[in-house]
């Protein structure tokens, strides 16, 4: 801790302090000593993250979690703007997140999913698939010979996810094969069974939504599915002004245990910071607020109003002309 | 109604239950015909829920691991007394006879109907007053790595525990409940222990006869 060399060319001094999880100037915190001999975690994160699993939960148990989050949150602040800008921004935290991983599971080649990997199992090495490409059991095999090498070496190509990597692979198999494998043979030590990346399954990445209205076509679509399983139920662009827009749910699924009107579209802006990270995350800076807009039997229908800033409307003009 | 129902009814006589009994059965299909039923939601939106629940309270604490625990706790109990409602509710089920019966109904009901998972019981003591639970597949703690420091401190789903000890309190069963073990600290396995303390006396309510 104290052979901080390099610091940030900054006045500010905060970030000498200890913060979380993170040091500032190195990096993520380094490992403690006995750090080696620990036995590696058998986790699946690296391996089945990317697996749509419809793994479900009851609903109940999410909104006595939620509950619980929001009076926690309704203990510790002041106002009511202060109540809903936390609250916003633990969706925005999740938000984040969920751009991102929604955005590469959507790229996932159909068919593939359903495959276990076998990153980090303590299985015996698999021989590979006879559907391989040439190249691929060329990368497997010059691992095999080389047992020694293999971890460090696999971890590096197939670790970085970048779209790079998995699209130029793709077209040397002429993108015919879909079960493309990249098995690499370990030593016999246990942290180096298998490796396989997560992004074998990917052969071409999705494109980033550039557009507006296909960004949040992909909120109304894929996004509100993943979430509550179903489209939103409108997604509409203001007359009046046109940096606004909304997409509406006729019945909020989180909040409608929640009495009172006032109180319940306060706890809708847990939702509004997932929007809003998502879009943030993506490049389309954001307010959104919820409204509450009972129509026909729908008592408690909710807008959320997404306005967007000014540069990003400048932008999508001056990169697709006016639309 | 059934909350009222399961607390007045006396204690029957109490029978050893093996794991084949049929009362085990029915319980196991009873939560699954009960989970069959619910309504549910994306458990991933759940995960990532309680990650930022947890993450902001190692902000607000400053990575203060044993008060994060202590906090988790609490936020488990105030759910726990009052999902115990909701589960006898939706389950009608009766007073436990002993508390290897409550132990099948911990496992095969409420973390059914309401995490669809079925935790092992393991590890019984030899006065049978406590057990472990073996939870595989925790929802709580996809897509969750802990960093280094709270590795040895941190016990990331002890919401849970403060949900069982809360809801069997409401069932006049004052237990203690922490976790032994968990995959995120690097262990081999995730082990809830339940001991039971004593039975608490049925109180009435002040104002009731």
């Amino acid at each position: 801790m104290e052979q901080q060399i390099i610091y940030p060319s900054t006045s500010d001094a905060s970030f000498k302090n200890r913060s979380t999880g993170y040091e500032y100037t190195m990096g993520p915190k380094p490992s403690l000593p006995d750090e080696y001999m620990r036995s590696p975690l058998t986790s699946k994160l690296y391996s089945e993250s990317l697996n749509t699993k419809k793994h479900e939960i009851s609903l109940s148990a999410m909104t006595f979690l939620f509950q619980e989050m929001i009076s926690q949150i309704h203990k510790n602040c002041q106002s009511l703007n202060d109540f809903e800008t936390k609250l916003d921004k633990y969706g925005e935290s999740i938000g984040m997140r969920l751009s991102e991983l929604l955005n590469f599971r959507s790229s996932i080649s159909p068919g593939t999913s359903s495959r276990t990997s076998t990153f980090l199992s303590s299985s015996p090495v698999v021989n590979t698939t006879s559907t391989n490409t040439n190249t691929n059991t060329n990368t497997s095999s010059s691992m095999n010979s080389q047992p020694g090498n293999g971890p460090n070496r696999s971890r590096a190509n197939t670790g970085t996810s970048s779209k790079d990597t998995a699209s130029s692979v793709s077209t040397k198999s002429n993108r015919t094969s879909t079960d493309r494998h990249i098995h690499h043979t370990q030593s016999q030590q246990a942290q180096h069974t298998q490796v396989e990346s997560l992004t074998s399954q990917i052969s071409k990445m999705r494109r980033r939504d550039l557009k507006i209205i296909d960004i949040l076509q992909f909120v109304h679509g894929t996004l509100w599915s993943y979430l509550f399983n179903h489209v939103s139920d409108d997604l509409v662009k203001s007359s009046e002004r046109n940096n606004e827009y909304m997409i509406i749910d006729n019945q909020p699924p989180l909040t409608q245990f929640i009495s009172g009107s006032n109180n319940r579209i306060s706890c809708d802006y847990f939702i509004c910071g997932v929007i809003r990270g998502f879009l943030t995350n993506a490049g389309f800076r954001c307010k959104v607020s919820p409204h509450l807009m009972p129509k026909d039997n729908w008592d408690n229908r909710t807008v959320y109003l997404i306005q967007f800033d000014n540069q990003v409307l400048e932008r999508e003009t001056i990169r697709f002309g006016q639309s | 109604m059934s909350r009222q129902q399961s607390i007045n009814s006396n204690q029957t006589g109490a029978s050893t239950i093996t794991a084949q009994s049929p009362l085990n059965r029915s319980l196991r299909t009873t939560g699954e015909e009960i989970w069959k039923r619910s309504e549910r939601i994306n458990a991933e939106l759940f995960t990532l829920t309680y990650g930022a629940i947890v993450s902001q309270l190692c902000t607000d604490y400053g990575r203060n691991f044993v008060q994060i625990n202590e906090e988790l706790f609490q936020m488990g109990y105030n759910i726990g007394v009052r999902l115990i409602e909701d589960f006898l509710a939706r389950t009608a089920l009766p007073r436990c006879s002993d508390l290897q019966e409550t132990s099948e109904v911990i496992s095969k009901c409420a973390f059914k109907i309401f995490l669809n998972i079925s935790p092992k019981v393991i590890n019984w003591s030899n006065n049978k007053d406590a057990f472990s639970l073996l939870i595989e597949d925790n929802p709580l703690s996809d897509f969750v790595e802990l960093p280094m420091d709270a590795m040895d401190q941190l016990w990331y789903s002890n919401v849970l525990c403060g949900v069982l000890k809360g809801a069997l309190e409401m069932v006049q069963l004052d237990c203690d409940i922490s976790f032994v073990s968990d995959i995120l600290r690097g262990d081999q396995q995730t082990e809830l222990r339940i001991k039971l303390n004593k039975i608490l006396k049925d109180e009435i309510p002040i104002g009731e006869d």
